[in-house]
This record gives structure tokens, sequence and C-alpha cells, in this order.
């Protein structure tokens, strides 16, 4: 018995062991969907067209090896003069005229002139090893950027150049440095030269496609000889801050779920709700046509957690932070004195500004400084028209995972109704990724408006199953039995529910 | 080097590999063959010497490099295709 155990112990870290070395890029996200970064020692091709981010992404490579993890790199580019580069990356809080002033990075322009070039007979491209070898060797380099190999397909032979790249490869596969090589044409050079195939040890793709007008980041990775990898395309972006990836948390481990709950802001509405309120952690969604008094309820959320004095981030979509300042305040929620205090902060941003990911990407950022305790998003639903629906989820889902590890409570308010599921079948995307998820809606009952609501889902705990009538006045949030409402004739048009009795069925 | 001679040529290889070898050899042949002893060419091997490939910006190999007359001029290649040698060569 014993030693069948250890036998099966032993596979098992044969196993593990037999995956290789890697080294860490230090591009968020992108470490995490490689399981480490690239591979240590070996030559990974990104390829991709132009603008869609090979300079950069071998760029940042580099930096963070020298500021992340002491590695000095050297740069060798065929296509911008060296000045214009650092001009680039300027934005970066890194000094690189000093880090190469250090000898921690070292630039080169390789130059080659086609017009120049009289030929007689057969060559090779011997002078780029001598190059590569001594910026190498003049200081100490782990990491190595070639950029890019197209500008040497437009000027010299092609054939010539097949086994000149072999052997590039080889060579540096010996120097111990791990080296990134951009190349633009990857589908008509490369690909016909079989150099994915025979020689690059880790292939990335990178595009940048115009959806719905807005500009959309994915890399993906092609091939990784001798590891696990991702398969998926992954948004990222590129702003001052550097290249991010969003990987949707695959390697989540399970992350720890509160048993603890926080209340909704409104007495009958954590009735409702178990008589606790919602969970800690969890995602709750308002849904309901415009004006019904969505926003009104989240704000009951964001004061009832100021007053305990824990952080709200209320990120705004449509009104402004003072317009839903002021409008609160005519229901008698003063939100003003609780941004003074800083518990409550504002992020207010137009939605068709940006695309998806860099809305989300601002909003982690904003959360990482502010250590939020919950966040309202209001609407989320502003969001969604600006991108195509399958992003949308994506993103959705790698968010709300995102804040469950942080244990951050997350509201999301938006104007969907269950009519218009049936028009937009991503809406019922949302609701299906949420903890929670209640209804408001307007009636008429002869010629007076009513609003209604009712809690679809709440996992976890036995919710209210009743349709109660509700109430916003400058007093504030009412909400009671149903049958105070008389003649309730429009609860008879639904498509999915039917009323019954102010019970749904 | 004299240099009071006409044509003056660097050629840069690498190593002492094949490309080298006919470079050399060819290089010395046509030179002699057009200019008998009028010139001067040096032989440099960028593997001893590699500061000076970093100098003259050298990446493809060999190359010969043409100092005297001016303009400079570079040539590529093991020099074995003697009519574009010569054309070029002789190019003022």
């Amino acid at each position: 018995m014993e030693l069948e155990i250890a036998s099966k112990q032993n596979k098992k870290s044969k196993y593990l062991s037999s995956t290789i070395e890697k080294t860490k890029t230090g591009i968020c996200g992108f470490d995490e969907i490689t399981f480490g970064g690239l591979p240590k020692n070996r030559p990974t091709l990104i390829v991709g067209g132009i603008g869609t981010g090979k300079t950069f992404m071998s760029m940042h490579f580099l930096l963070n090896g020298v500021n992340l993890f002491e590695e000095n790199g050297v740069f060798m580019t065929f296509e911008e003069k060296t000045t214009e580069l650092v001009s680039n990356f300027s934005n970066f809080n890194v000094d690189i005229d000093e880090l190469v002033k250090n000898k921690k990075l070292y630039f080169e322009h390789l130059h080659i002139a086609q017009y120049e070039m009289h030929e007689s007979g057969k060559y090779n491209i011997d002078g780029l090893f001598v190059r590569i070898e001594h910026a190498m060797n003049t200081i100490n380099a782990k990491r190595i950027v070639l950029d890019s190999l197209d500008t040497l397909f437009t000027n010299l032979d092609i054939n010539m150049l097949r086994n000149e790249f072999k052997k590039l490869f080889f060579w540096l596969k010996e120097k111990n440095i791990t080296a990134v090589i951009t190349a633009e044409q990857g589908d008509i050079y490369l690909t016909r030269l079989g150099l994915e195939e025979n020689v690059a040890d880790c292939v990335i793709e990178l595009t940048n496609r115009v959806i719905n007008q807005i500009s959309t980041r994915r890399l993906r990775i092609m091939k990784y000889r001798g590891s696990f990898h991702a398969n998926n395309e992954y948004p990222f972006i590129i702003d001052n801050e550097g290249m991010n990836v969003f990987p949707i948390a695959t390697n989540l481990i399970e992350y720890n779920i509160s048993n603890q709950r926080v209340s909704s802001g409104i007495k009958n509405l954590d009735a409702m709700l178990d008589n606790k309120g919602f969970f800690v952690g969890s995602s709750v969604l308002i849904s309901g046509s415009a004006g019904t008094g969505k926003t009104s309820l989240a704000a009951f959320f964001a004061k009832s957690n100021c007053e305990n004095n824990k952080k709200c981030l209320f990120c705004a979509f449509e009104e402004s932070s003072k317009q839903i300042i002021r409008n609160m305040k005519s229901i008698g929620i003063d939100l003003e004195k609780y941004v003074t205090s800083n518990n409550l902060i504002f992020y207010y941003a137009r939605p068709t500004l940006q695309n998806l990911e860099l809305h989300f990407m601002r909003i982690k950022a904003l959360i990482e400084i502010e250590k939020p305790d919950v966040i309202i998003l209001d609407p989320v639903t502003n969001l969604m028209t600006e991108g195509p629906n399958s992003d949308v989820r994506g993103m959705l889902t790698r968010f709300i995972d995102y804040l469950k590890t942080q244990k951050i409570s997350v509201m999301f308010t938006a104007a969907i109704t269950l009519k218009s599921v049936t028009i937009n079948p991503s809406d019922e995307g949302i609701s299906s990724m949420v903890d929670t998820w209640m209804m408001v809606e307007d009636i008429v009952t002869d010629n007076k408006r009513n609003r209604i609501m009712y809690i679809l889902k709440s996992r976890g705990m036995p919710h209210s199953k009743e349709v109660k009538a509700f109430e916003i006045s400058n007093e504030g949030i009412d909400i009671y039995e149903l049958d105070k409402i008389e003649n309730h004739t429009m609860l008879e048009n639904r498509n999915i529910t039917t009323v019954l009795n102010g019970n749904i069925t | 080097m004299d240099s009071k001679a006409l044509f003056r040529f660097s050629l840069f290889v690498s190593g002492e590999g094949l490309l080298a070898k006919k470079a050399i050899f060819n290089c010395k042949k046509y030179l002699d063959l057009f200019l008998q002893s009028n010139y001067d060419m040096e032989i440099i091997d960028v593997l001893q010497y590699p500061k000076l490939a970093i100098d003259e910006n050298i990446i493809v190999l060999p190359v010969l490099i043409r100092r005297n007359p001016l303009p400079e001029l570079s040539i590529v290649g093991d020099m074995s295709n003697l009519e574009l040698f010569k054309s070029d060569l002789l190019m003022n």
C-alpha cells in the first residue's frame, strides 16, 4: 500500500517538473494566462499587424525586467530611431535615459538601406549576430528584444533569411537570454518560412480590431511549447501605466465565501431578504425601466454603508455625481457629507468615450487605491451598448469574479425589464451572473402610477416571493403591501411570470 | 597602407567560413584583374574586431567597402557575380 502511494507521488512530481522554466514579464494578467511568463532563455515571437502593440509589449517586458526582476535588457530596433522610442515611452514612470546611463538598458538602431546595397553573390547576416553579441556583453543582458524582423524581410533575400533566422533562434538559445522578437507579417512570411512551427518556442498574436467604432485589443497565445497555456483571446489595454491583460480568473481557486450580511439600506427590503440583507461580497442587480427608482435604491445602499463608516465607490454612467447628489437630496439623502468624509467616492464617465476594458481598468485602479467595501454601477447597461454582447459578458464575468476575490459587494442597476429580456437576450446574461436580482416596475392603476418591486432570485437565502409596492418621497423610500393598491390591472401583462394574489408563481 | 594608391578598399568578413574565403579570393582575383596593383585592400574579420563592424553599421556580410575614390560605396556578397562586381566597382 505504502509503495503504491509513494510511486504515485513520484509520478506526480515528475509531471510537474517537466514544465519548462519561465521568465516573468511583469505585465498584469499576462503572467497569469501563461502560468508564469515567457519561456526562459528561449525565443518568443510576437506577431501582429501595425499598431497592435508589439513594440510596446516588448518594451514593457524589458523595462519590467530591469525594474522588477533585476535583469538588464537590450533593445535592438530595425524600425524607429531610438530617440523616438524613448519619447514614446516617456509617460512611463521610468527614466529610460537613467537606465541607459547606468548600463541596465542598451538601445541600438540597426539600419539597413536597400537602395544602398549592391549585391554580388551570396551573403548572410552575420553582422547582426556580432552586433547582438556585443550589445549583450556590454551590459550583461538577460533579456533582449529584436523589433521587428519585417524590415529585414523587405530588404533581403527570403531564402537566405530562412536559414539565418533558424540560426539566430538557435544561437539565442545558447546565449542563455530570454528573447522577444516581433514580426508584422506573421501569416505571409513566417508561416511560409516555417519559423513558427520550427524554432520559436512561444508565439503570441496581438490584434487590434475596430468593433462598433471602438478599438479592441486582443492577445492570444498561439503556441507555447512545453507548457500549459490559456487558449483564448484575451482583451488587453495599453495606457500610460503600461499594458494590462484581462484574464478570466480561471485559476480562481476557492475564494472564501462570506456568511456576513450587509443591509440594503432599507429596512423593509432587508425584511424581504431573510431579514438580514445581502451577503457581503455578493452581486446585486436592480433592473427596471427608466425612472423607476433604481438609482434611489442604490443611493440608500450607499448611504447605509457610509453611515456605518464603510467606503462606497459609486460609478455613475448616466447622471453626473452632482446630479445624483442633488436628486437624492430631494428624497432626504445627503450624499454630500459622505463625499466630504471620504466614505463616498464617485467615478463618473461617459460610456461612449472609451471601451469597456478601459472603464473596468480605471475602476479596478480606483478600487486598488481607495479599497471600497461596496461598489455601485449605475447603470451598467450604459456600458453595454458599446461593446458586442459576448465581450460584455466576458468582461462582466471577470469583473464580478475580481470583486468576489476582494470581498467587495457590488450593486448594478440596469435599464432592462422582463419584456426587454425577450427582445435582447444579452440582458438576461447579467441577471444570470448576479447573486441577487430584483425588479422594479411602474404599473398604472386607474389614472395613477404606482411602483412595485419584487425579488426574482437571491442565492443562498430564503427571500420573499411577494410583490411589494414601493414609494419614493421626500422622506425616503417606503415599501409596503401590494393590496393597498387598488385595481392592479397591469399585473396581467406579464410575459414570463404571473402574479397571483401578490405572489410570483 | 600606401595612401597614395588611387583605389582603397576594406573587406569585412566573419570568421573563416566558406563565404569569407570566397569573398577574399574573388576580391583579390578581380581587383588584380582590373586594377593590377593600383589598389589597397584591408581585410577585417568582424569576429575579431566587433567594434569596427558596429562603427560601420555592418549587418550583411561579407561586404566590400570602397573608400577611395569617393563616394564610398559597398558591395555585399561573396563577389561571385563578376558583372555586378565590375560595374558597381568601377562606378564613379
